[in-house]
């Protein structure tokens, strides 16, 4: 199988069965990505496929054939991302194991939807879990990212 | 001010701090960076009073061959002793290079000054810390250390923790991502139940599977070993088909469900000194009985260790214990410990006593049966949720009686519990699954309940109040449905979500505002300093005397709560807005907070939000459910938690008391979150919640 991770093109032998998860992070050495539950349900495995956020934990490998995949790794070269800012100047973690997903999910919020209503965005972020409680730092990342100058936060729901 | 006992084991200078590398100061704690910045904090200390800028230094946790043993990284201590060490040690360090500088450039030391790991005389001559290393390394540290107060701990640049920096660069962080050559991966499977054992499990038909290198069977634990980590998966998938355990078949009468604990056996001891006579019930005018649930760590990344046996076992675990892991790991393996190391590389937020450990064990017996090749064991969602050690189920009676004048003259609290503390290593036995499971299965330890003035089931259940006669006693259940350990707070959560909620209910029998009450009952200035500053940054009475307004069919309520953790730590007070309709919405929280001395204020600030948001979801949605063959509990589905949808505002208001030591903050926020909504949700529906988690299903028990 064929795909782009981050602008590069590769090849696996994975089974075609292989969650997306595993060939990331132990083909391609992209460890950023976590195993969370493999349920989709914590959000800590999120990727862009094409953009889209997707659970790489439960997408197999077959299903990118031919896609464009997008870790975090892929993020940034010399300067961060601002969504990588954002969690710095905010320090919006406390252990980490969760903030991998949540920027993948804010950088696809931010691309595709610059002025979320307060809804949309708890949408996004209803599908991750954090266990330490930097939940409201992630939320002031997002305060931040949506800024005024692009419309803010619409708290019309 | 005195000297941590870990400086007496670890008297040298270079034991703590290694200034061997040029533009480097090595920091080797015996505390664990677990989510909680507590690496950070320790810069701070040791760059504030080496004057070093905090990117110039490299904190390295735990390991079992080098550094101090500094026990246990939990119970909110990591500042409190670890920080004091290094305070001690960098103050004592600084002292004595500034002296031996003073013989190199032959001027006094009062006459040098000191930037960035450089000292200069007047004149411009100068030497580096690193030049000046190999004459203080092997000095024993001093005797003297300055007040806090006079410490300087940390300038005013923003806090910016190293570890944030590298997680969102994608660098590895994590023990779960780091890769050793000719690494293999392995899974353990057991049955949903740890007691039951394995009737037969056809070892041939695993071995054949793509990539098996090795099964692992010895008595109960099943252990897989494959090149790659799906090949692992795969086959422990076949082995769950295939393996057959004997039905799990109950032991005994066991208590599952909290509420009936009271009259359950139990091994009861007096916390307060033993009335001459067993109180008389008539004497009481106020009763009522409350309590929590099993909660599970739920640690958002699941297990994982690293072993390899080559000469010697070395283990990397994110356990919170290297050394008694160590000590369970030999006694087990029948090693002497010497021959065991044991490292700790960070894993996911740690709360308490998680998996970390028994996934550490796994690793280490499947080390020694693939020897040479480092072991990577990845525990699953369901192997931690089924077998980690929970929080504790509690229940909690208290009875009062109430004066004419609106004072409590009498105090009753009992309480019933499993054990709060199960860590291995203990004397008694082993702890750890793979210790239970493997032939011959050693006896499982029964560690006693943490001693007071901290205590494991007994913690915070003396209240902090001024009242005349104060009687606490504690229940140690006989028999358990799950294994226990600590959680976050330990016993202190229930007993404070009981204490303070039956505050609440005496100050309305004596007609008076619940701050007003307690107030009434609070000698110690700093928790009255405490309960007084959140009164008015959440302004309580103008937010009280609405409390009436309902918008529709959704009612608000405003409650209070107010602890200091193990008597001994910080002080939070906790006031907590709700709306509850057909939901429970808690949208405010303010906090004041008392650590003392504070050393890294955005790190005091982080510590309390997560207290509050994860006690917020205990509160509100969390409970293991637990029936007599076990846990109930799978996934995620069957755990709900509190999500960023309904993350409350918070306001943190910190309380400065530079002149006084620093005490944690990591778990200060748990108990008084928790009764403060409780409080709130009564203020709100006029409806007593009593028993954990507040959903509206316990909601609508309560109303019936």
């Amino acid at each position: 199988m064929q795909f782009v991770v981050n602008n590069e093109e590769v090849t696996t032998n994975a089974a075609e069965s292989t969650p997306l998860l595993y060939v990331l992070r132990n083909e391609l050495g992209l460890r950023a990505v976590k195993y969370g539950c493999g349920t989709g349900h914590c959000g800590a495995c999120t990727v862009l496929v094409d953009g889209r956020p997707e659970n790489s934990c439960e997408f197999l490998v077959s299903l990118v054939e031919g896609c464009r995949v997008t870790t975090l790794e892929g993020l940034s070269n010399v300067e961060l991302h601002p969504v990588q800012q954002a969690f710095i100047e905010e320090q919006a973690a406390q252990c980490g194991y969760c903030t991998t997903g949540l920027i993948m999910r804010l950088v696809s919020l931010l691309d595709t939807t610059p002025r979320p209503l307060i809804a949309e965005v708890h949408s996004a972020l209803d599908r991750h879990l954090c266990r330490c409680g930097s939940h409201s730092r992630v939320l002031k990342v997002v305060d931040r990212l949506f800024s005024a100058e692009l419309g803010g936060v619409t708290t019309s729901s | 001010m005195k000297a941590p006992d870990s400086l007496k084991a670890h008297p040298l200078f270079r034991d703590w701090i290694d200034l061997s590398q040029q533009g480097l100061v090595v920091i080797h704690s015996g505390k664990a960076e677990i989510g909680q910045g507590i690496h950070f904090a320790l810069s701070s200390i040791v760059g504030g009073i080496l004057e070093v800028p905090l990117d110039w230094i490299n904190v390295r946790g735990p390991d079992t061959d080098e550094g101090p043993n500094e026990g246990l990284t939990a119970g909110s201590l990591s500042v409190q002793q670890g920080g004091t060490a290094l305070a001690y040690v960098a103050d004592n360090l600084k002292t004595c290079l500034l002296e031996a500088a003073s013989q190199h450039l032959a001027v006094p030391v009062s006459e040098l000054s000191c930037r960035d790991g450089v000292i200069k005389t007047s004149d411009g001559r100068k030497i580096s810390y690193w030049e000046l290393s190999d004459e203080v390394s092997d000095v024993k540290v001093g005797e003297c250390l300055q007040s806090w107060a006079d410490l300087e701990t940390h300038d005013n640049r923003p806090e910016r923790r190293a570890e944030i920096d590298a997680i969102v660069r994608g660098n590895t962080h994590f023990l779960h991502d780091l890769v050793w050559p000719d690494m293999l991966h392995a899974r353990v499977v057991r049955p949903r139940n740890i007691l039951s054992h394995l009737v037969t499990l056809d070892v041939d038909a695993i071995t054949v599977l793509p990539g098996v290198i090795h099964v692992e069977v010895d008595g109960d634990f099943i252990g897989v070993i494959t090149e790659q980590e799906d090949q692992a998966i795969n086959a422990a998938l076949a082995i769950q088909k295939e393996a057959i355990w004997e039905s799990f078949r109950k032991t005994g009468d066991v208590t599952v469900h909290p509420q009936d604990y009271i009259g359950a056996p139990a091994e009861s001891e007096w916390v307060t000194a033993q009335p001459e006579a067993e109180p008389l019930e008539q004497s009481w005018t106020q009763s009522a009985t409350y309590s929590r649930p099993f909660i599970a760590h739920a640690s958002i990344g699941p297990s994982c260790a690293v072993a390899v046996q080559g000469e010697r076992l070395t283990v990397w675990s994110h356990s919170q214990g290297v050394y008694l892991l160590r000590k369970e790991i030999a006694r087990v393996l029948n090693m002497s410990e010497s021959d065991v190391r044991v490292i700790h590389s960070p894993g996911a937020g740690a709360y308490g006593h998680n998996g970390a450990d028994d996934c550490a064990m796994d690793a280490a017996v499947l080390a020694r049966a693939c020897p040479g090749k480092p072991i990577r064991v990845q525990w699953t969602r369901e192997d931690e949720f089924l077998h980690e050690p929970y929080g504790s189920a509690m229940q909690v009676r208290l009875k009062a009686s109430l004066g004419g004048d609106g004072r409590i003259t009498h105090w009753l609290h009992d309480v019933w519990s499993h054990r709060h503390s199960r860590r291995p290593g203990h004397d008694s036995g082993v702890g750890l699954l793979a210790a239970r499971q493997i032939d011959p299965g050693l006896p499982a330890a029964e560690p006693p309940d943490v001693p007071m003035p901290n205590g494991g089931i007994a913690r915070n259940a003396i209240p902090i109040y001024g009242i005349d006669d104060v009687m606490v006693r504690k229940h140690l259940l006989a028999t358990a449905p799950v294994r226990t350990s600590s959680l976050r707070s330990l016993g202190a959560y229930g007993n404070i979500f009981a204490i303070e909620s039956f505050m609440d209910e005496l100050a309305e029998d004596a007609g008076t505002d619940p701050i007003e009450f307690r107030l009434r009952h609070l000698g110690d200035a700093r928790a009255r300093m405490a309960l007084e500053d959140v009164m008015e940054i959440s302004g309580w009475e103008s937010r009280r005397s609405d409390r009436s307004d309902f918008k529709g069919d959704i009612a608000r309520g405003t409650g209070v709560a107010l602890a200091r953790y193990k008597g001994s730590g910080c002080y939070v007070a906790v006031v907590c807005e709700v709306e509850a309709g057909q939901t429970i919405k808690l949208c405010h929280v303010w906090a004041s907070v008392d650590v003392g001395r504070v050393i890294s204020p955005d790190g005091v600030r982080a510590q309390i939000e997560g207290g509050i948001i994860q006690s917020a979801s205990w509160t509100l949605k969390e409970r293991v459910l637990v029936e007599d063959d076990g846990s109930q509990v799978f996934g995620w589905e069957d755990y709900p938690t509190l999500p960023f949808s309904e993350i409350p505002q918070i306001d943190i208001s910190i309380l400065e008391r530079n002149d006084l030591p620093p005490v944690g903050a990591g778990e200060g926020a748990q108990g008084p979150t928790s009764a403060a909504i409780a409080n709130a949700l009564y203020s709100a529906l006029g409806v007593r919640v009593r028993h954990l988690p507040l959903t509206p299903d316990e909601v609508t028990r309560a109303m019936q």
